[in-house]
């Protein structure tokens, strides 16, 4: 509960920091998490307060537990078979969704975009992977390795193993889709989407003993598609197929794909057969 | 093409008519290079409310012999058109003639110049509006059809990964 109660309080400094912004500009203060309105040095101050906030809840968390951040971390990248759970879940991402694009292509739900300045892309693409690496990394280790495995620990050792762990990949599912809608986005219909996905990635997690290397793998996965498509294809179809935007597992079927690779994660990585 | 007439039916021929599209029947168009007369097509749904006025249409512009065609099966009508044993084509309104384009069942680029085009309903001073409305009529359809595909596939696609991944990772 010490992670959940963290992650509130990096929510409670994004919030108060965006308060202090809007009166220093002579602005009325409200209740939803938005920069806009904000001058632009406001909102990149807001930005890195947000940013320092997950870095110090990510050391701190560790810290209270008694733990050293490099030592509490590094149990969770486990150097046994679960290695292989990285490219598995790198391959697994890839293979989903990169055969999801190909169909959309081919029933023209999306269509290839023209290419006007193929260095620029290439520009583009070449920091593809070390945005997936980073930006999955960095989830992965607040909301499964933080808030998750203390999760685990507290539902385990109160509801038994059982009925504790499905509890809290409940728990951890709901924070994990409930964070990316705390601050004002353009659409809130993605939410299944972001429940489907919490699922894949908390289920990843916990099937796997609380190693990383599956959730990470899947999450970078994903991410390294849809970033390296992005400037390459622009979705046409109906949302509820192909998704809005970054999110092409927003729709029914990427909700209907995400609950398929859970299962197969579950399947290949610790669920009965 | 060679298509038959169907015997009986809203598109049973014409009293009188010949039997298949390139042989000599009367119409109002120019006489063809080697004296035979050009037919005319006709393009109406069957049994719609457009088929008695194309009747009367036909009757009174005194066009016997005409090539019945359905809205949406106009392949033949393309062929027989650019080939040119058919020489004027009377739709019975813009629509019909614009949602062949757009499902590119006529090449209208294609049409020799001279080919004669009437319609029983003329779009009038509405031809733009006309062509707008049947453009994204058609797109809308289009779209439905696409959705439709794009979520047969995607469903095989999924069986397809899964599948995948468990004998990849097995």
């Amino acid at each position: 509960m010490l992670a959940l109660m963290l992650l509130v309080l990096v929510f409670v400094a994004m919030w108060s920091t965006q308060a202090l912004s809007l009166r220093s500009v002579g602005k009325p203060i409200r209740l939803r998490i938005d920069h806009a309105g904000l001058p632009r040095k406001l909102q990149r101050v807001n930005r890195a307060v947000t940013n320092a906030a997950f870095a110090a809840v990510l050391v701190a968390y560790p810290l209270l537990r008694g733990e050293s951040p490099p030592h509490y971390y590094a149990g969770f990248f486990p150097l046994d078979s679960r290695i292989a759970g990285l490219p598995h879940g790198v391959a697994a991402a890839l293979i989903y969704l990169g055969l999801l694009y190909a169909c959309w292509l081919f029933t023209d739900n999306a269509y290839l975009r023209s290419l006007s300045d193929v260095r620029r892309l290439g520009v583009k693409l070449a920091g593809v992977p070390l945005s997936a690496v980073i930006g999955a990394g960095i989830e992965e280790l607040l909301f499964r390795a933080m808030l998750l495995a203390g999760l685990l620990e507290s539902f385990v050792s109160a509801f038994g193993a059982r009925f504790g762990t499905v509890l809290a990949v409940a728990v951890g599912t709901l924070v994990f889709a409930g964070a990316h809608y705390v601050r004002r986005v353009k659409r809130y219909w993605t939410f299944p989407g972001h429940l489907a996905l919490g699922m894949l990635l908390c289920v990843s997690f916990a099937c796997t003993g609380q190693a990383l290397w599956l959730p990470l793998g899947l999450h970078a996965g994903g991410i390294l598609i849809i970033m390296a498509l992005r400037p390459l294809v622009r979705s046409v179809g109906p949302p509820w197929l192909v998704g809005a935007s970054i999110y092409p597992y927003a729709g029914a079927v990427g909700v209907v794909g995400l609950t398929l690779l859970t299962l197969n994660m579950w399947l290949l990585h610790g669920g009965a057969p | 093409m060679n298509q038959q007439f169907p015997k009986t039916g809203p598109f049973a021929a014409a009293p009188g008519a010949n039997a298949s599209i390139g042989e000599p029947v009367r119409s109002p168009g120019d006489a063809m290079p080697g004296g035979s007369v050009p037919l005319t097509g006709v393009v109406c749904a069957p049994g719609s409310a457009a088929q008695a006025a194309m009747q009367a249409y036909l009757t009174r512009h005194a066009i016997e012999g005409a090539k019945w065609f359905a809205p949406g099966v106009l392949h033949g009508l393309d062929l027989a058109v650019r080939q040119g044993r058919i020489r004027h084509v009377v739709f019975a309104a813009l629509p019909d003639l614009l949602e062949g384009i757009w499902e590119e069942e006529i090449a209208f680029d294609e049409w020799p110049a001279d080919v004669r085009i009437d319609f029983v309903d003329g779009p009038g001073h509405d031809a733009i509006r006309a062509t707008a409305a049947s453009w994204r009529n058609w797109r809308h359809r289009h779209r439905r059809r696409q959705a439709r595909a794009g979520l047969i596939l995607s469903v095989l696609v999924l069986a397809l990964s899964f599948a995948l991944c468990i004998l990849l990772m097995r």
